[in-house]
């Protein structure tokens, strides 16, 4: 390594200096408690009596545990659904509101304000307008001729639909935000080339927009994926994981386990299954990328 | 800024009083604001006779009290004194102080208080809390539309049947909606429907080892609310019931004309525009009357390092003097736990008190011990669900469910 003159060394104090406050917070709020739960997760520990060891215990009841088997299929079914959701959704109010359309600065921001609102409160307004009898779906429904309503949050069939439905709804204004980014980085002489050469609409989208878009599809993948596995909040103010746990997903049974039964062995474990997870899918994407990103 | 001076000569007064006191003591408690006054007077009391003690009142509400208390305790830390409730669990993690030696050494009167109700207090024969109430549920109707729809109303020989009935013809629907439910009920009160049945939820509610929610008197007691729920449609699914401010705000918003639930309510209901009453909970079909036993009580920390404080001011926080402030609180009465002691009794001056009383005598010990947490979040309540959203018959789900509780029951 080369030596630093005498200016570059004092630019680099300085940035640890500015370094340092992130730092420590990201070393006592997040890479210790992870260490310690991946210790933790070999244990038995009630929180109040001092942990024992328990080496693959933890791990052996998760995988005998039908709820956890549930939990896992719960949490892929949500992935599964509301990420490409978002995606499609976010992408096309993004192309839609990048036309110079009028009002389009209004629109942006109504696509955005879910995000911005509280999740809790939206949950709760939500669950009242699913609410079987009272709420307004359906009550819509019923206009319609529907006879045979669906119970929504408290059927184990429509429970999780909803929930993601909430979701979606809350999650895609990022989705757009960001994509309206991306298209906006898209250089516009490459659209007057193509035009040149006869790309118009369907065409111009496939070849141009999209193949450019790419690595901002890429990160909103990402993002939405992990975001997705981490569902908790509208889970506990819509359903409370309920009914019989047709909406309990990973990081609530995680809660459930270490502050309803006071199992941290468990909840750490399953912590642990869910990072492994997360973090499998980030590098085969990375993997995948090759194959699908383009980066100028 | 005058108000800005005195909020400072306040806050300094507050925090030079403890310079005076030898021993402070912290005692927490939820509670909504209107609950809160009787334990300001019994705090505020206890310290004009003992100026040597401060007393440090910590107050959160039900939904956050548990999470912050959980998290002192496991520090090795928290109140001295606390409200509590599911003390077995508590008490089997070494949190919570016998209170057997101290009650035996200052010849505390607990003979006083119902000796079944102490049962949900203790773990293995050592009680490490006292009560402060009993969780007596009543049947509280709206006369107004009772009169309307020409029903009579209830009296104490009502039995199921008669409940059905009276709810069916109460609720009103429209365009195959309901828009009034004939009664709205507590989510976690039906085993005192099994017990009306002659049922039960466990061979003993405290020491358990079989399981027997799924014997025929507890799936046809849980059947009975099913039923109610999805086939009369006179009930809101409890989940939902929750969600829309449960028995506390369906019945004084007149979206239920009837609600069983406890003394508690009795504040909130005072603001109903209607005229309303309460009776005593119909009896199951055989005649059985059954209700629900104890409440909420006081422990001491195991950890606390002022104990003898701690436990002379939980003497008066649970003596006469302690049970006269709760029940004769304004807002919301609690039904008294010290049942036997007269004063205590003649100090319970709430609305329908004789009501209340009667059906004390007929309580019943809920299922309360360390793993009972685990086994009806895990197996019972998701088996419930099914029933409740009519996606199961009692029977079915309940069946579905013996085995495995059995072993849990086993394995602890």
């Amino acid at each position: 390594m080369p030596r630093l003159s005498a200016m570059a060394r004092g630019e680099e104090r300085a940035a640890w200096l500015f370094l340092t406050p992130s730092l420590v917070l990201f070393a006592v709020f997040t890479a210790l408690p992870v260490i310690a739960a991946f210790f933790i997760s070999f244990t038995h520990w009630d929180l109040f009596n001092p942990p024992k060891l328990a080496l693959l215990d933890n791990y052996v009841a998760l995988w005998n545990d039908p709820i956890f088997r549930q939990v896992l299929g719960n949490t892929g079914y949500y992935v599964l659904l509301a990420v490409p959701l978002q995606m499609l959704l976010g992408l096309l109010c993004a192309l839609g509101l990048n036309r110079g359309v009028p009002g389009q600065a209004f629109f942006r921001v109504v696509y955005f304000l879910p995000v911005v609102t509280s999740t809790v409160a939206a949950g709760l307004v939500w669950a009242w307008l699913f609410n079987s009898n009272f709420g307004l779906i359906n009550m819509g429904l019923s206009l319609f001729g529907v006879t045979d309503l669906p119970k929504w949050l408290v059927s184990s069939k429509w429970a999780m639909p909803a929930v993601i439905a909430v979701s979606v709804w809350q999650g895609l204004g990022y989705a757009m935000v960001l994509f309206l980014a991306g298209l906006q980085n898209i250089r516009q002489d490459i659209y007057e080339a193509s035009a040149l050469d006869g790309a118009t609409g369907m065409r111009r989208l496939w070849h141009i927009t999209l193949p450019l878009l790419s690595p901002m599809t890429f990160f909103v993948l990402i993002i939405s994926i992990i975001g997705s596995f981490q569902v908790f909040e509208l889970v506990y103010v819509m359903t409370k994981a309920g009914p019989s746990n047709a909406t309990n997903t990973l990081v609530f049974f995680i809660y459930q386990n270490g502050f309803m039964f006071y199992q941290m062995g468990i909840a750490s474990a399953a912590a642990m299954v869910l990072f492994l997870i997360v973090l499998t899918l980030t590098l085969v994407q990375y993997r995948l990328q090759d194959r699908w990103v383009h980066y100028d | 800024m005058k108000r800005l001076w005195s909020a400072v000569l306040g806050l300094a007064l507050s925090a030079a009083t403890p310079a005076f006191a030898d021993t402070n003591l912290v005692f927490a408690f939820w509670g909504d604001p209107p609950e809160v006054p009787p334990f300001e007077k019994i705090a505020n009391d206890y310290m004009a006779k003992h100026p040597d003690v401060h007393i440090e009142l910590q107050n959160a509400p039900w939904s956050g009290y548990f999470t912050k208390l959980d998290a002192q305790l496991a520090a090795g830390g928290g109140p001295d004194v606390f409200f509590i409730t599911n003390v077995p669990s508590y008490a089997a993690r070494n949190t919570l102080e016998d209170l057997g030696p101290w009650i035996e050494k200052t010849k505390f009167p607990i003979n006083e208080y119902v000796k079944d109700s102490l049962r949900i207090h203790s773990l293995n024969g050592k009680l490490y809390s006292i009560p402060r109430d009993n969780a007596t549920n009543v049947l509280y109707y709206n006369k107004d539309d009772f009169d309307k729809a020409g029903v009579k109303y209830p009296d104490a020989n009502w039995k199921w049947a008669d409940l059905e009935d009276a709810a069916k013809k109460l609720t009103v629907t429209d365009g195959g909606r309901v828009t009034r439910y004939g009664i709205v009920l507590e989510s976690n009160a039906w085993p005192m429907w099994v017990y009306q049945d002659g049922g039960s939820v466990f061979d003993d509610p405290v020491q358990p080892t079989t399981f027997t929610l799924a014997d025929d008197a507890g799936v046809k007691a849980i059947q009975f609310l099913g039923d109610l729920i999805n086939k009369d449609k006179v009930t809101p699914n409890f989940q939902e019931a929750d969600q829309m401010g449960g028995t506390a705000s369906m019945f004084t918003a007149d979206q239920a004309s009837m609600a069983i639930t406890n003394a508690s309510r009795l504040g909130s209901y005072d603001k109903a525009t209607f005229k309303w009453a309460v009776a005593p909970l119909p009896a199951g079909p055989t005649g059985i009357h059954a209700n629900e036993a104890g409440g909420a009580g006081f422990a001491m920390n195991a950890n606390s390092k002022v104990k003898d404080a701690a436990w002379d001011f939980m003497q008066y926080l649970c003596g006469p003097e302690g049970q006269i402030a709760f029940t004769s609180a304004g807002g919301s009465p609690a039904v008294p736990a010290m049942i036997g002691n007269d004063a205590v009794k003649a100090a319970f001056k709430a609305p329908f008190a004789d009501v209340f009383l009667s059906e004390t005598e007929t309580g019943k010990v809920f299922p309360q011990f360390p793993t009972y947490v685990d086994i009806t979040n895990k197996l019972i309540q998701p088996a419930l669900d099914k029933v409740w959203n009519g996606e199961a018959t009692a029977a079915d789900a309940l069946g579905a469910i013996k085995d495995q509780v059995n072993a849990a029951l086993k394995a602890k």
